[in-house]
């Protein structure tokens, strides 16, 4: 039969203390930061996005004539 | 003991629901019939210089709902492509220009579909300013939508549906900001977090260090369920502990989810003037859900193979404090809902129970659905199940004293068609392009073989049907999957919005007809029977081949 786990010499102290808290800061990241090469691929999504919608919108037109 | 806890779960969910349905719904029936403004409402039909007793055609209301989305859709991609410049962005820089689009189309499509992990992705200003908005607004879109084809059964030779903008404003001020308030403060007493700590770093007990992240959760948790939204503030969704703490939180959340759409066809008959509709569409949306928790609990519970033979039920993915009662209850009520939401890993259910959310949202999401998508949904099903009686018992095809003459039987038609289309060509491209497969294969399919493919027709099942959760063994943040199923979600949402306006036209425009000895009543069980049938048969004649070549072959090989 196994003894009940009572943990290591002075864990009572580890539990009370105050753990340090670093300031509010972002995580570490693997990715560094865009560096802004691609606004060309910004443009094809805003225009598509717009085209897509336009495209919703025509359907709505065609719609109106079944 | 697993059953009676799963009937008492049920018992809870059902009768606190029963409770909320009739005053929830004639809350809503009164919110979108009232003829007064509150003073805050009318400041802001003059700013954006709407006349709130004007109401509009259903072309009008069309292009309304388009332009406001597609203008929620810009802000919020030039928003998260502006983030390392903004405010209580924790440092993080903006995310790629694919994932910008999908989760911006994700929310505005009310998905929230997540191909990112929100903590070191998504700042506290994208998540205030511009996630947690769309939650509130695109749930919003859902229900004005579903009102204005309610319009279309009650008005009697009318040009007009409503005003949209009227709707959407009363839906988030009236209905869904006071509910959200009282459900954040309830979760806040539950143990999610309210805070702007952002990282704090702390020294385990081993001497090692651990990141614990912060954030303002519980504002945006209430609205992610109760809008049926479904993004997380955390990677882990609501099997995190900030965001779902405990067995009683996890009820309540379930509960969030279920609240508007249950009680919408409470609001439906009381617009058409005829409770006994909304009862009959409920006991629809009643019956495939229990339907579809009792299976997949079954599934779950049932624990064929060595490991959950010994674990006593299939608990790989499965937070022990929710067990398998808390995850299945929660699986059905996220996928049934358009939520997607998640408490439990749906990739790693078993091969049969993972098949189960995936058909709720193949059912087109009617058990009950989304917030408004639902009560749409299955008036366009009932619109079908009345032609179909039409046809096999020689009835007149009305419907709540419209005729559904082949204009209604076309709009409805179509409404079905857009969505397996939608599933199924995008799972088909997703392997048919040379390059696009071995991208998928080589990146994002974790699971090769039979279950990788499950995964993929997961991923457009869940973006076609604005659900949002996934089957995560697939990695999704890739330009092919990120630009595809934006699309899907895009598409999704608003195709068949252009139908359902279009109905509602045209049965505005329609005069109402006497019912005679020829018409069908369509609130009896006859006709709870026929729509619950005609439901399952559009789903499982469409979608039967695919699943037999993915949960269906990995469950029975």
């Amino acid at each position: 039969m196994h003894s009940v786990r009572t943990g290591f010499p002075g864990w009572t102290e580890v539990l009370d203390r105050v753990l340090p808290r670093a300031a509010v800061h972002g995580p570490k990241w693997d990715r560094p930061p865009p560096d802004g090469d691609l606004l060309v691929l910004d443009i094809v999504y805003v225009l598509g996005i717009i085209a897509l919608f336009v495209l919703v919108g025509v359907i709505g037109k065609a719609v109106e004539k079944l | 003991m697993e059953w009676l806890f799963a009937i008492s779960a049920l018992l809870t969910v059902i009768v606190i629901l029963g409770l909320a349905y009739r005053p929830l719904g004639d809350y809503m029936a009164w919110v979108y019939t009232s003829q007064k403004d509150w003073r805050v409402e009318r400041g802001l039909y003059k700013v954006i210089g709407v006349d709130p007793k004007s109401e509009q055609t259903w072309q009008a209301y069309l292009r309304s709902v388009l332009a406001f989305s597609a203008i929620g859709l810009l802000l919020l991609y030039g928003l998260q492509r502006l983030q390392q410049w903004l405010p209580y962005s924790l440092g993080l820089p903006a995310p790629s220009e694919h994932l910008s689009f999908n989760t911006a189309a994700s929310f505005v499509g009310n998905t929230n579909w997540q191909s990112y992990s929100p903590e070191v992705t998504v700042g506290y200003t994208v998540q205030m300013a511009g996630l947690a908005v769309q939650n509130f607004v695109s749930a919003a879109v859902g229900i004005a939508v579903a009102i204005a084809l309610v319009r279309g059964f009650a008005y009697r030779r009318s040009g007009t549906i409503g005003n949209f903008w009227v709707d959407l404003i009363r839906g988030v001020l009236r209905l869904l900001l006071p509910i959200a308030v009282l459900g954040a403060i309830v979760l806040m007493i539950g143990g999610v977090i309210q805070n702007f700590n952002g990282f704090t770093e702390i020294s385990t007990m081993t001497g090692g260090t651990q990141t614990i992240p912060g954030g303002p959760t519980a504002s945006q948790e209430v609205i992610k369920l109760l809008g049926t939204n479904g993004g997380g503030f955390f990677n882990a969704n609501s099997s995190h502990p900030f965001e779902n703490p405990t067995a009683w939180t996890n009820i309540f959340e379930i509960l969030l989810m279920l609240v508007i759409p249950f009680s919408l066809p409470r609001t439906f008959g009381r617009m058409v003037g005829d409770n006994r509709q909304g009862y009959a569409i409920l006991a629809v949306m009643g019956t495939l859900y229990v339907a579809s928790f009792s299976i997949l609990t079954a599934l779950e519970s049932a624990g064929m193979g060595t490991a959950p033979g010994l674990a006593g039920g299939a608990m790989e993915g499965k937070e022990q404090r929710f067990g398998i009662i808390g995850s299945t209850l929660f699986a059905t009520t996220s996928t049934g809902t358009s939520t997607g939401a998640v408490n439990s890993m749906h990739d790693s259910y078993t091969a049969l129970g993972g098949m189960m959310p995936m058909l709720n949202m193949m059912l087109g999401e009617v058990s009950p659905g989304g917030v408004g998508s639902g009560l749409y949904a299955i008036l366009v099903l009932a619109v079908i199940a009345v032609f179909i009686s039409g046809l096999l018992i020689g009835r007149t095809p009305e419907y709540l004293g419209k005729k559904i003459g082949p204009r209604e039987i076309k709009l409805a038609s179509m409404y079905i068609l857009v969505m397996p289309t939608l599933v199924l060509t995008g799972t088909a491209l997703s392997f048919a392009i040379p390059g696009v497969r071995e991208e998928i294969e080589s990146t994002s399919i974790w699971n090769p073989g039979i279950h990788g493919m499950s995964e993929v027709l997961y991923a457009f099942t869940s973006a076609s049907n604005n659900n949002g959760s996934a089957f995560a063994g697939l990695t999704a943040n890739t330009p092919w999957l990120n630009t595809a199923l934006g699309l899907a979600i895009l598409l999704g949402r608003f195709v068949p919005i252009v139908f359902v306006l279009a109905l509602a036209g045209s049965l505005a425009a329609q005069d109402k007809v006497p019912a005679t000895a020829g018409t069908l009543p369509t609130h009896r069980p006859l006709f709870v029977g026929l729509l619950t049938v005609v439901t399952v048969l559009v789903t499982a004649l469409t979608f039967f081949p695919v699943l037999t070549l993915g949960p269906l072959a990995e469950g029975l090989l």
